[in-house]
């Protein structure tokens, strides 16, 4: 029996030393199942290159170190971090003086929230070379630790590398914001947003700086313009982690992120790849005419859509996305098949509802748009657009007094709704039928617009809810204030009815209730 | 020095929480996601949980969710599972001096049988007899039940709440002050079966509220019954109130008066879009002002995916934090109020960031788990995408949920908002044990002065973890008289005066309480603030609804007094002598008596 145990621990020391020696053992080998083919067999193909070079026993730490961190990339790309970290680890070790390992070492081990690991590996990386990226990093994971001295020292790095980076100057803005010093946070955040205005997210913390200094119309402004753009530092060594990739998937999902970000462009140069992979991704071309109609590029946009189309005849999306091209487009005939196929489908498409309602309306059918309208109201009651589309409809019908009654049951439930509001004003100042005229109440509603926005538009309706109410000489006064202002086609008349209206009472307005 | 005396402190002590569930005979209520291996969000989000007194025999009952048969299953069989929801009656065991909790299945004789896919659980007394109501929150149609007071219940669901949405949380609160609960109700997502997404790795995974079209949430006013014992009437107040004009992915919601004008606002958690801060404008108007508040974003900008939420004093200086789980790698954030509803995301400075960066959490509640006087938090976490899932976890290869399962986390709070993780060997195992848990609800289900859990899992059976807090700290507890309505209750904040005296001597034989008081009395009496506010509530967290009573530790301080302040009756200061009662005082809708 003593024998047989001393022969088993033998074994097992020369099964251990065995496994030791075995290149691929050491290889992470993540379960690929469910990956799309071409990423599974990227990574497949990979590995067994760098298990090949791990056998070659001629092989210099040099190109060992290039294996480890090459596959540690793939993995990377595709966000297989545990793998990641073992091999750049591996390539770490082999190449102390590379910058590339330990670097994207850390950003693999933030990317799994090993904060502890990450921050040894980007100092690391740091007393190799001067790098702003990491410099960066090290600033935003103080930031989430709250350690704010060590985040504006690290951001102060970064600046003397880099001046005026825009990311380097979010982290210090936030720092300070941290800090409390808030007219710190303001300039570090305004300056950011002067060296790269795109980093819209920025408006964020910049708002509650001025909102710390006490000045909360600023801060409001500020929020206006709050984006999902963040700063990003010229990161060389991720961004070539992109062109790791392969395969339809990953572009895809990472063009949904950038869109997600506002980022258009971005969105669309990752459809492209994914259009690459797999010419015919219907989802892919879905995609790309989403992207380029945002920017702008409405033909690119019609040929991507209509070649999703050709790909998947049913794919609603595509369908409406086009119809809604069309309809901007001024192509209302050609929106309209799209969008009613649409609503054959799902009828409770609010926005296909109302999309289809403004396409019938824009060829004069207003009564076949007004079922749709109401379709739309129907599912969505709150739905702005889809009301205030009703009600011109109705207008357009002639049925005016259906129509002012729709505009005060919106109103009840929308009072905030300039639209709408501004349109029951008009009805109420100036319908042809006198008798359905209500001067004061015109008056409250066309005030509370123009209180609200001070236009052109707001300003004529108020004036003639001024004069309906017997007030001459104020809707007068507007009126004349107003004439430099609106179109020189209407100049003529409102100068006209200003000088009518000064004339003193009676003085209600003749002009026809059109939107 | 000082956090080093706090850990040798934690170290020495007994863990905070036990896990009681096989003994109190929850083993048998598993939630039914009904996922059948199929990657949907709908099979992945519930459930909650809720701890209410359905009976009035003063303890802590439980009603939990059930799910079954996903709604988009419509050719899968129908008895599969009956979905609604359960009741479990609390029926303490007594042997000796030993009391253990013990909960009987009362479901079908309360006459909440019910089917549906079950989500979320939200409580109130809305029909004020003092005899907690119940909704049930669905995909597909919620229940709303008024509680009989008899041990039974009736349905009531008002039309607004039968429309086939996805309710992921409600809250029942006194919106326009006229002395009875409205209620608002989250909204997830569009429950679309069959959404196909994909990981980072081209892996399919979970899908995001991304993928799906949000749903705006909706407010219902109580117009009361029209008749003695009748059915209260609700007028959908979602249109003019202006908060159905603002769709979000909401999951999950609090009440509290922020700005400290006596009305209730409201906070809203959205899963990856802006939070939500109803400013009660009075008259039954809602304003959103959560980006100029500053709770809408995280501090850079970003909006996250916001899940669980929570409302409390950290700080001590008399407003209410607010606190939102979220998605791993954002981690949690803490908006702390810096008066006047104008908060800042101190997440990072109250040392609650980085510790919560590798977790997706869901339910959340403030405890003074270790009764020192300040409020402590319970986080409960898992995943919700296959690419965040931890690989260490055992799993069931036909249940890929099982790979979301994540450890729950309890930190502690340091004074003044400053917390640090308790390892699991002082939190106590059970809730270290990775779980796929969504909701949390909290109360003192043994009635021994400190706060149990009850943690709601999605792959199994429900948690009930029994604190243990030191048996030395002097507590004393406010709750509402039986029969008492809950309007008043809730509107109402229970004050601690600080009238902090030399720690009180030992006087306990109980061998836990003599090791506390030893490895405690190198402590510093830290600052405590002038006054120990809690707010009661029944809302927060996530899907769930908590013991509205309320529990103030004092550690080894003494206080002598206790203030009931709020609505329109006069403060009630109750006061007595050393040592403190731990015990609860109930709080009447004429007075308070101890």
């Amino acid at each position: 029996m003593k024998v047989c145990r001393v022969l088993l621990v033998s074994l097992l020391f020369a099964t251990a030393s065995f496994a030791a020696e075995d290149p691929a053992a050491k290889v992470p080998s993540p379960d690929l199942a469910g990956l799309e083919p071409a990423v599974a067999a990227q990574l497949q193909a990979g590995r067994e290159a760098l298990v090949a070079r791990l056998a070659d026993k001629a092989a210099k730490p040099d190109e060992l170190a290039e294996a480890w961190g090459g596959q540690g990339q793939l993995y990377h790309a595709y966000g297989l971090f545990d793998a990641a970290v073992v091999c750049y680890r591996e390539a770490a070790a082999l190449q102390p003086k590379e910058l590339r390992w330990p670097y994207l070492l850390g950003q693999a081990e933030r990317a799994r929230s090993e904060l502890a690991a990450a921050r040894v590996a980007l100092q690391t990386a740091l007393a190799i070379a001067p790098y702003p990226p990491a410099l960066v990093a090290l600033g935003e994971m103080d930031l989430a630790e709250g350690d704010s001295t060590g985040a504006a020292e690290a951001a102060q790095r970064a600046l003397a590398l880099v001046p005026k980076d825009a990311a380097a100057l979010a982290v210090l803005g936030q720092a300070k914001l941290s800090q409390r010093d808030f007219k710190g946070a303001a300039e570090a955040l305004e300056a950011a947003l002067v060296a790269l205005p795109q980093a819209d997210r920025l408006h964020y913390p910049l708002a509650l700086a001025y909102r710390g200094l006490g000045d909360e119309e600023r801060a409001k402004q500020e929020l206006a313009r709050v984006g999902r753009t963040g700063a990003r530092t010229a990161d060389p060594l991720l961004e070539e982690l992109d062109a790791a990739r392969t395969g339809e998937l990953a572009p895809l999902l990472r063009a949904r992120r950038a869109a997600a970000a506002g980022d258009w462009k971005s969105a669309a140069a990752e459809l492209r790849r994914a259009l690459a992979a797999n010419p015919k991704s219907v989802r892919a071309n879905v995609d790309l005419g989403a992207a380029l109609a945002n920017l702008g590029d409405a033909s690119g946009a019609r040929a991507a859509l209509e070649a999703a189309l050709a790909g998947e005849p049913s794919n609603m999306t595509a369908h409406f996305n086009l119809g809604v091209l069309l309809l901007g487009a001024g192509d209302a005939a050609a929106a309209l098949p799209h969008l009613e196929a649409v609503v054959a489908a799902k009828a409770d498409d609010v926005d296909a509802q109302r999309s289809l309602g403004d396409a019938l309306l824009a060829l004069g059918r207003p009564a076949d748009a007004l079922p749709h309208y109401r379709a739309a109201i129907a599912a969505a009651d709150l739905d702005e657009p889809s009301r205030f589309g009703e009600a011109v409809a109705l207008l357009r019908m002639g049925k005016l007094a259906e129509a002012r009654d729709r505009l005060e049951k919106a109103y009840q439930v929308m009072p905030e709704q300039g639209r709408l509001t501004h349109l029951l004003a008009r009805l109420l100042a100036a319908d042809p039928d006198l008798s359905r005229r209500n001067g004061a109440r015109a008056v409250e509603l066309a005030n509370a617009v123009w209180q609200a926005q001070p236009d052109a538009a707001h300003g004529r309706t108020l004036a003639l809810a001024l004069a309906e109410a017997g007030r001459c000489a104020d809707a007068a006064k507007l009126a004349t204030a107003l004439a430099d202002k609106v179109a020189p086609e209407e100049r003529g008349e409102l100068e006209a009815a200003a000088k009518s209206w000064a004339a003193g009472p009676p003085c209600r307005p003749a002009a026809p209730a059109q939107p | 020095m000082f956090s080093v005396m706090l850990a040798s402190v934690v170290a020495s002590a007994q863990p905070l929480f036990r896990d009681a569930s096989e003994a109190a005979g929850l083993a048998s209520f598993a939630y039914d996601n009904g996922a059948r291996g199929r990657l949907e969000l709908l099979a992945i989000m519930g459930p909650g949980a809720a701890l209410f007194d359905y009976d009035g025999d003063g303890d802590l009952d439980l009603f939990l969710p059930q799910g079954g048969t996903l709604p988009s299953d419509t050719d899968a069989a129908t008895a599969a599972s009956s979905g609604g929801g359960r009741l479990l009656r609390n029926d303490p065991q007594t042997s000796g001096a030993e009391v253990s909790v013990r909960f009987v299945d009362v479901t079908a004789r309360a006459g909440l049988a019910a089917g549906g896919y079950g989500v979320a659980a939200a409580v109130g007394d809305y029909d004020g007899d003092g005899a907690p109501d119940l909704l049930l929150g669905t995909i597909g149609g919620d229940r709303l039940w008024r509680n009989r007071g008899d041990g039974s219940f009736v349905e009531e669901t008002p039309e607004p709440l039968r429309h086939a949405g996805w309710t992921s949380g409600a809250s029942f609160f006194d919106a326009d002050q006229d002395g009875d609960l409205d209620l608002y109700v989250v909204d997830y997502v569009e429950p679309v079966a069959g959404v196909h997404c994909f990981a980072e790795s081209s892996r399919p995974d979970y899908c995001g509220p991304a993928a799906y079209k949000p749903l705006p949430d909706r407010l219902l006013r109580n117009d009361g019954a029209a008749s003695a014992g009748g059915p209260v009437r609700w007028t959908d107040l979602s249109g003019s109130s202006g908060i159905a004009r603002a769709g979000g992915p909401g999951l999950g919601v609090i009440a509290s008066d922020v700005d400290a004008d006596g009305k209730l606002d409201l906070f809203v958690a959205n899963d990856g879009q802006p939070n939500f801060l109803w400013r009660n404008g009075g008259g039954g108007r809602f304003a959103d002002e959560g980006l100029l508040s500053g709770v809408a974003l995280a501090r850079e900008g970003l909006p996250r995916a916001g899940m669980g939420v929570e409302a409390g004093d950290l700080d001590g200086d008399g407003d209410e934090e607010l606190f939102v789980t979220n998605l791993s790698g954002e981690g949690n954030t803490l908006y702390v109020n810096g008066g006047e509803a104008l908060f800042e995301d101190r997440t990072a400075e109250a040392g609650l960031a980085a510790p919560s960066r590798p977790w997706t959490g869901f339910g959340a509640a403030f405890v003074d788990a270790d009764l020192d006087g300040w409020l402590d938090l319970l986080v409960v976490n898992g995943a919700v995408r296959l690419a965040q899932a931890s690989s260490a976890s055992a799993t069931d290869a036909a249940r890929p949920e099982t790979q979301l399962r994540q450890p729950a986390q309890l930190y502690r709070n340091r004074g003044g908002a400053r917390f640090e993780l308790m390892s699991s060997a002082a939190a106590g195992g059970a809730i270290a044990e990775p779980r796929v848990t969504r909701g949390l609800a909290v109360g003192d289900v043994d009635d021994d002065g400190d706060v149990d859990a009850v943690a709601a899992l999605n792959d199994g059976a429900p948690r009930l973890w029994l604190a243990g807090a030191n048996p030395a700290a002097g507590w004393v507890g406010v709750a509402p008289c039986p029969g008492a309505p809950d309007a008043p209750w809730l509107a109402r904040t229970v004050e601690v005066a600080a009238e902090w005296g030399p720690p009180s001597p030992a006087r306990t034989t109980d061998p836990g309480a003599q090791e506390w008081l030893a490895s405690a009395a190198g402590l510093p009496l830290s600052a405590l603030p002038a006054h120990l506010r809690r707010r009661p509530h029944r809302d927060g967290s996530y899907a769930s609804a908590r013991d509205p009573r309320v529990v103030i530790g004092f550690g080894r301080r003494r206080a002598r007094a206790v203030e009931l302040r709020g609505g329109a009756a006069s403060v009630r200061t109750l006061r007595w002598l050393d040592p403190a009662p731990r015990s609860y005082l109930l709080w009447c809708p004429e007075g308070a008596s101890r």
